[in-house]
């Protein structure tokens, strides 16, 4: 990258190819509020969360999305046969047990399996509840204006 | 509104990937490759400092440990 020609067109390209892969960064603004809660509320340095979207995952794991919950990081598993929707809303359910794993932990002192009705209905209640108002916030017209770049409205790609 | 999922593979029988993935293992617990982190994995899972939720399908210690296994696989560089 020796002029600013170069240095343009790698500029460019590059926004291009990362705007592609954030459309594949499901619930990418939760998984980072998730990481950012968990952090701060349990007393923590930093806490990733990676999330995986693959291929033939449920004939692997005998499940649609998995996740691998420890105290020091998290690694979500979705199968990418499932709709985007669906997918969606699985990242969500499993961010809802990270965060009950840990509500839990402040009692027992241990992170432990949430296979119980009852934790899983409320991770069922997280997911629903924490869709609903991303569907909410999305549908509003009134809230656009945050997603949106007004001052680029006149940029040659925004139209 | 909960939404139905499809049936699991377990209940339609392992496809290719599946097989594939389950040979991946074998060879990997054969050389020996993957067993120190899985035992890791599964010492922080008594200790109370890990767990394996999932969205569907059968919650099992099996299951549990299919999901490490592909997990420690992922870490190691892995891919279909």
């Amino acid at each position: 990258m020796s002029d600013g020609n170069e240095l343009a067109n790698f500029a460019s390209s590059s926004a291009g190819k990362i705007f592609e892969l954030s459309k594949q960064c499901l619930m990418a603004h939760s998984a980072r509020a998730v990481e950012t809660y968990v952090a701060k509320q349990y007393n923590l340095g930093n806490y990733p969360i990676k999330i995986h979207i693959r291929d033939g995952y449920a004939a692997k794991a005998q499940s649609f999305a998995k996740a691998i919950i420890s105290v020091e990081w998290c690694s979500i598993f979705i199968d990418s046969s499932l709709g985007k929707e669906r997918q969606r809303r699985a990242i969500a359910h499993e961010l809802g047990h990270v965060i009950l794993a840990f509500e839990k932990r402040k009692e027992s002192g241990r992170l432990e399996r949430a296979s119980d009705r009852l934790s899983e209905d409320g991770c069922g209640i997280f997911e629903e509840e924490l869709c609903a108002l991303h569907h909410r916030f999305n549908s509003d017209p009134n809230h656009r204006h945050e997603v949106l770049f007004p001052s680029l409205a006149d940029h040659r790609l925004a139209s | 509104m909960t939404l139905e999922l499809p049936m699991l593979p377990a209940q339609q029988g392992f496809s290719e990937a599946g097989q594939q993935f389950l040979d991946a293992i074998y060879s990997s617990r054969q050389a020996g490759t993957d067993s120190e982190k899985i035992s890791a994995l599964t010492a922080y899972m008594k200790k109370g400092e890990l767990i394996v939720t999932s969205y569907s399908g059968e919650d099992s210690e099996k299951n549990d440990l299919l999901a490490l296994e592909y997990f420690v696989l992922i870490e190691n560089g892995f891919d279909e």
